[in-house]
């Protein structure tokens, strides 16, 4: 005869069966080998990371939620009309401005730093971008301008760009930010090719001017976030009458003679950040902000980027992760039918589904920076996993939502704009999968 | 191929309309549609809704005798169409006049109508309001007592900042759903500012309250589900035009921008990969245009089931224009993302469009119901 299982109803019976519970009947060793903690997604992978990185994302989601949440809707809707000062001071106060580089020179925590070095400004590109891709973009492009100070390697350079910043930044709390700008009106994803770079039509050219020190600058950059911010910018440019291989950094700073902004383009998202165009009229630029050395600025330049795009795949983490979580909040509080929505099975493996995206976008992100030196192929599969998760995660969140989606107050669509840009900006997806190739080429892709 | 309009495939008697729309679009619309698109923080093209009127296309399916050209809805599609291709929030404002207007024809097949299309129409006539982006199951809707005194609030109501009039359901004390038409200058209709939404920002939707508001009932009470139902069916051809003109523009600027666009010393067109990417998206936008055609064809002749031909090419083709969309602001790059260029507009145009008669999921669920209780 059947045995009927014990309990007086189903559901305690159901609440019997759960892992929680069942494994209750494991003896002492099983017990220990199974993991049955309730934690969140977000507290796990968090104890998986460094100590350091570990508390960088700690104190960056905080301060996502108390200083970035209540400005970005109007920052998105108005991003002419907000001032971004006072969080841009906020953010150096705290130490987020400075986290490329470990105490004298900044905040980072030299633990991980010297393990990981982008690892740190990943995690905290993800909790800013959770809430708005914009504002993450206005504190967190400032490092792209930095980065290729750091890789010039000169330590003069070191000691006399980064101590002041330091100074500025976090101990004393003032705004300030850099940029970083390679794109051309005629040349975006050719300046981060290899074969794009050999045949690029560039028209911004440094002509050296022995006699005065240093060179004199002409051309124009365009799309450069927080170009119009910025106190001070990296340029790239080709040595008159050759071609990109003389490609040299220069250290632009806001009131040189010659130099000015033009017009900030009206994006589609990440709005909070702006994408402007540069101007170099005859501007003078002496030898002493030469970055690196001369004809170096293509290796430093593409290897920028190597360090440059897993930290944009983990924003773009962010935009996925902040559409997920305000998708969740909507299907845990809205009723169709009966039911509130996170009731349905259908909801439920559609928001699972969003969340195990997230996940193993997050752990490509994690390994791509969770190294000292950050490579191409890796750098390059990062953001575009980031960035294609992202994109899909958002499309899901809007449809579950249904018409509540698209309206502004609820902040996903938003995410959904924000997501976009990271599928273009830092080399197109396309850009970044041939760049893959090309570094795998001898190995993996041998012929 | 025929990157257009589909109104050849469909009828030759329609070119006439379809021409006009395309006139209209070229004269009224191209131009200013990145200044258009900037409403709410921008003025709302007045005059062009206005201009709209006076061609005729808010009396396109209104019947002849109340002042309209008594169109069926395949013949709407190349005017929505040709519209959406130039700017969709134009044709979003024709389609939500469109479906109020076919509640009213679908109660008239079974009660007298007169009154409330006189209300609607004559020369002047601004278009309805109506819950374009929302189906039946979606909306928290207001109740109306047993006299048509409405109260409550109904979110998201296209057109309602300037229409005169609006179609709205409200649920009856039987728990039934009835039509009825409200006048939005009555003293108990409170209106919001515009919502502000993802696309299609030319045509605003606002949320409404009502205070014990009169409304003329349409058609039979508690048969609101039918009615919406019916005109969720004509109505489809109509939102699936709508995502083509979306899709088809895309390809065309992307097609043109990559024949001009240099990078690696040659013009972008000649890269496998765009050519790849050109090839997707002119693919989908001619599955979309046969499986419009198809369903226009059904509904003219009547066949039996064109409702399902239509109600799947308004969702499937809805589908295609994001993945098209998507793709042509890719093409552009950098370019593509900024709003000097009309396609991240198309691409939040499409998403949006999408939702029109209701989420796309609900639509889906609700066809294989159809299925499903046929075959039992």
């Amino acid at each position: 005869m059947k045995k009927e299982p014990t309990g007086n109803s189903l559901d305690e019976r159901i609440e019997q069966l759960k892992m929680k519970n069942a494994a209750e009947s494991l003896n002492l060793i099983g017990r220990l080998l199974v993991d049955n903690r309730e934690m969140s997604v977000w507290e796990h992978d968090t104890r998986t990371l460094p100590r350091g990185a570990r508390r960088w994302r700690r104190r960056a989601l905080k301060f996502a939620r108390e200083y970035i949440r209540p400005l970005a809707p109007v920052a998105d809707l108005n991003p002419h009309d907000y001032d971004p000062k006072p969080l841009l001071a906020a953010a150096g106060r705290k130490g987020f401005q400075t986290l490329l580089y470990p105490w004298p020179f900044g905040s980072a925590s030299i633990t991980s730093y010297l393990k990981n070095f982008a690892l740190q400004v990943a995690v905290v590109g993800e909790e800013f971008a959770t809430e708005c891709g914009g504002l993450a973009l206005l504190l967190l492009a400032h490092n792209l301008g930095i980065v290729p100070l750091l890789l010039s390697g000169s330590i003069r350079t070191i000691l006399k760009y980064f101590m002041p910043f330091y100074m500025k930044s976090y101990i004393l709390g003032n705004p300030a930010c850099m940029a970083f700008a390679i794109t051309e009106p005629g040349a975006g994803s050719d300046v981060e090719e290899t074969e794009g770079g050999a045949m690029a039509k560039l028209v911004t050219t440094a002509t050296p001017v022995p006699a005065m020190g240093g060179y004199i600058l002409n051309g124009q950059k365009c799309f450069i976030s927080d170009g119009a911010k910025a106190d001070k910018v990296t340029v790239y440019a080709k040595l008159a009458g050759d071609g990109i291989e003389s490609w040299t950094c220069f250290l632009v700073e806001r009131g040189m003679k010659g130099f000015s902004v033009g017009r900030s383009e009206r994006k589609m998202g990440q709005r909070a950040s702006d994408a402007s165009e540069l101007i170099f009229d005859n501007v003078f630029v002496p030898k002493k902000n030469v970055v690196g050395k001369v004809r170096s600025g293509w290796a430093n330049n593409r290897n920028v980027l190597n360090y440059s795009r897993p930290v944009v795949g983990a924003m773009a983490l962010g935009h996925g992760r902040g559409a997920f979580e305000r998708c969740l909040e909507f299907c845990r509080k809205t009723h169709l039918g009966r039911k509130r929505l996170i009731e349905y099975q259908d909801v439920q493996i559609e928001l699972a589904d969003m969340m195990m995206s997230l996940w193993a976008a997050r752990s490509m992100i994690w390994q791509s920076c969770g190294q000292l030196r950050c490579y191409q192929s890796a750098s390059a599969a990062a953001k575009v996993i980031g960035s294609d998760t992202a994109f899909k995660v958002c499309t899901q969140a809007m449809e579950l939502m249904g018409d509540h989606g698209y309206l502004h107050a609820h902040g996903v669509e938003r995410a959904w704009r924000d997501s976009r840009l990271t599928q273009i900006y830092e080399g197109t997806n396309q850009i970044n999968r041939l760049a893959l190739f090309e570094h795998q080429m001898s190995t993996d892709f041998a012929v | 191929m025929n990157m257009k309009s589909s109104a050849n495939s469909i009828s030759e008697e329609l070119q006439a309309f379809s021409d006009l729309a395309r006139d209209f679009a070229a004269r009224e619309l191209v131009q200013q549609r990145e200044e258009n698109d900037r409403y709410p923080f921008g003025e709302l093209f007045t005059q062009s809704i206005k201009n709209a009127g006076v061609v005729g296309f808010f009396g396109a399916n209104l019947p002849a005798e109340y002042g309209g050209v008594g169109m069926v809805a395949s013949a709407l599609a190349p005017v929505l169409e040709n519209l959406s291709m130039a700017d969709a929030s134009m044709a979003c404002i024709v389609f939500t006049n469109a479906a109020a207007i076919e509640i009213i024809n679908q109660a008239a097949r079974e009660t007298d109508c007169a009154k409330i299309y006189r209300f609607i129409g004559g020369p002047d006539a601004k278009p309805v309001a109506f819950h374009s982006f929302t189906c039946l199951e979606e909306i928290d809707m207001p109740r109306a007592d047993a006299k048509g005194i409405i109260s409550g609030r109904l979110n998201f109501i296209a057109l309602a900042e300037f229409a005169r009039y609006a179609v709205i359901p409200a649920e009856n004390p039987d728990g039934a759903i009835s039509y009825y038409l409200v006048d939005l200058n009555d003293g108990g209709v409170a209106k919001t500012g515009p919502v502000y939404s993802l696309g299609l920002h030319a045509c605003p939707a606002a949320d409404l309250s009502f205070n014990k508001v009169p409304g003329t009932l349409i058609g039979n009470p508690g048969h609101g589900e039918i009615y919406f139902k019916a005109m969720q069916s004509h109505l489809s051809i109509g939102a699936a035009a709508i995502s083509l003109g979306i899709m088809k523009g895309s390809f065309i600027e992307a097609f043109e921008y990559t024949k001009e666009r240099f990078q690696g010393g040659r013009q972008i067109i000649n890269w496998s990969e765009v050519r790849m990417l050109l090839a997707n998206m002119a693919i989908e936008a001619q599955v979309g245009e046969s499986c419009l055609a198809s369903a226009c064809r059904g509904n003219e002749s009547g066949d039996n089931g064109w409702e399902y031909s239509a109600r799947a090419a308004a969702i499937h083709i809805g589908e295609l224009a994001c993945r098209a969309t998507v793709d042509g602001v890719q093409l552009l790059g950098g370019n593509g993302y900024m709003k000097d260029y009309g396609q991240e507009k198309r691409m939040r145009d499409a998403k949006q469009v999408q939702c029109l008669l209701g989420m796309a999921p609900v639509r889906k669920i609700d066809y294989i119901g159809r299925i499903i209780d046929e075959s039992e």
